[in-house]
């Protein structure tokens, strides 16, 4: 009996490892890093971590979506950049000598954004309309975006780098209340709609079900092509308001800015609990996903790992991720 | 003699009514299984998206996935000390 029970301990504890392994990973090499550096667990710092993490924590939200229908977004990164860009060229300056729309009138920093998200959204629709209708996997029609999308931002931008903006759309990025950046703030509205989105509607419990048995979702009534479509449209939304955040943030956007932030936010929703196979998958899971990847590139930094030896490692934790969340699905089959 | 006669007449009809609609009938679902089909083949109809569950296929044994696991952290962990060696200009 005694013996059963320990084996049961021993099972759980196992269980427990395996499924927050990154979790407790980025929490040691964190208290490791603060025991050796003075800086580290600051208010500055911590700041920092959270001013980061807001925009990449939008882009994971929308990544969720198609992620939980079985889905993925490899437009994601490049969809960004293109927001950023737009953002740009909307937002600049008017005395600004290097403008790139000389003709376009000063226009407000909201409608700005209203047009990029708008624009955004079409391409959200193509990404939809190819999966839910042509049947096209997700990974190719999103890496065929990718390409268009990186290559329209290329053609706008004229492969130039896009700066000076106007101060009112510089402020959305530096401006607080009180103490709390407005970015913090953006994201924290986005996580509580997109909670309530996944959990308290219809849209939500469709896309769980889709996520859960395709088939069977759509036997039981779910307007399967039509969730879909509002997934990606929702999610290339995410993608435009990061960029914008981003554009804001850095002061200037390119045709890099964006790149390799798919990756991130897979790997994040995966860290996070959501299942690359589908169904499964929460907004406050997503969050301490985006958390423990920021963190870990922090301590990477801190530690003074050569940027080089940084891709590797993050690429490693991506590869972790998924091997953790393939062991999860095979220990239950 | 025509009393007798008149019950077996109508049990035979009877018979050959229920026979012809067993044929009716047989005929409808080979009609029905024959449009299903092509239904079935139809592209984008009742085909299975292609994406069905990216694991659903792998069929690979805990333990082997546990190793690998083992193994990818401990590449993290040399990739990290590479990483300091070069960052310290050792390397």
């Amino acid at each position: 009996m005694e013996t059963k029970a320990k084996k049961m301990d021993a099972k759980a504890v196992k269980n427990f490892l395996s499924n927050n392994a990154i979790i407790l990973l980025v929490i040691v090499l964190a208290l490791a890093v603060g025991l050796k550096t003075n800086n580290f667990f600051t208010i500055k710092n911590v700041r920092n971590l959270i001013i980061n993490m807001s925009p990449r924590f939008i882009i994971a939200c929308g990544v969720s979506g198609c992620l939980i229908t079985k889905g993925t977004d490899l437009s994601a990164g490049r969809q960004v950049g293109l927001a950023a860009c737009l953002s740009a060229m909307l937002l600049q300056s008017v005395d600004y000598s290097a403008r790139v729309l000389t003709g376009l009138p000063d226009i407000p920093v909201f409608a700005g954004m209203v047009i990029v998200l708008l624009i955004m959204a079409c391409f959200g629709a193509i990404n939809g309309c190819i999966i839910a209708f042509l049947k096209v996997p997700p990974f190719i029609a999103t890496l065929g975006t990718q390409t268009i999308v990186y290559g329209i931002c290329s053609v706008i931008t004229n492969n130039q780098p896009l700066g000076g903006f106007k101060s009112s759309y510089s402020k959305v990025a530096t401006g607080s209340i009180a103490v709390i950046p407005y970015l913090v703030i953006f994201a924290a509205l986005v996580g509580v709609y997109m909670w309530f989105l996944y959990n308290k509607t219809r849209h939500g419990k469709y896309m769980y079900a889709i996520g859960g048995n395709e088939n069977a979702a759509q036997v039981a009534g779910v307007n399967v092509p039509a969730t879909l479509i509002r997934i990606y449209i929702l999610a290339s939304v995410l993608y435009a308001f990061g960029g914008f955040l981003l554009g804001a943030k850095a002061g200037g956007a390119s045709t890099a800015t964006g790149f390799g932030y798919e990756l991130e936010a897979i790997a994040a929703c995966t860290v996070g609990g959501v299942s690359a196979n589908g169904g499964v998958g929460t907004i406050p899971g997503v969050l301490v996903g985006v958390l423990v990847f920021e963190t870990l590139k922090i301590c990477l930094q801190f530690l003074g790992v050569d940027p080089a030896y940084t891709y590797i490692a993050q690429g490693l934790v991506i590869v972790l991720a998924v091997a953790l969340d393939l062991r999860k699905y095979l220990a239950k089959k | 003699m025509p009393d007798l006669q008149q019950p077996a007449r109508t049990a035979e009809e009877q018979l050959a009514e229920t026979q012809q609609k067993l044929a009716e009938a047989e005929k409808q679902l080979a009609e029905a299984q024959k449009a299903l089909q092509d239904q079935e083949q139809q592209p984008g109809k009742a085909r299975k998206r292609p994406i069905e569950g990216i694991y659903d296929k792998i069929d690979v044994p805990v333990k082997y996935v546990d190793y690998f696991i083992i193994a990818v952290l401990v590449a993290f962990a040399v990739v990290v000390g590479l990483g300091i060696l070069s960052g310290k200009g050792i390397l």
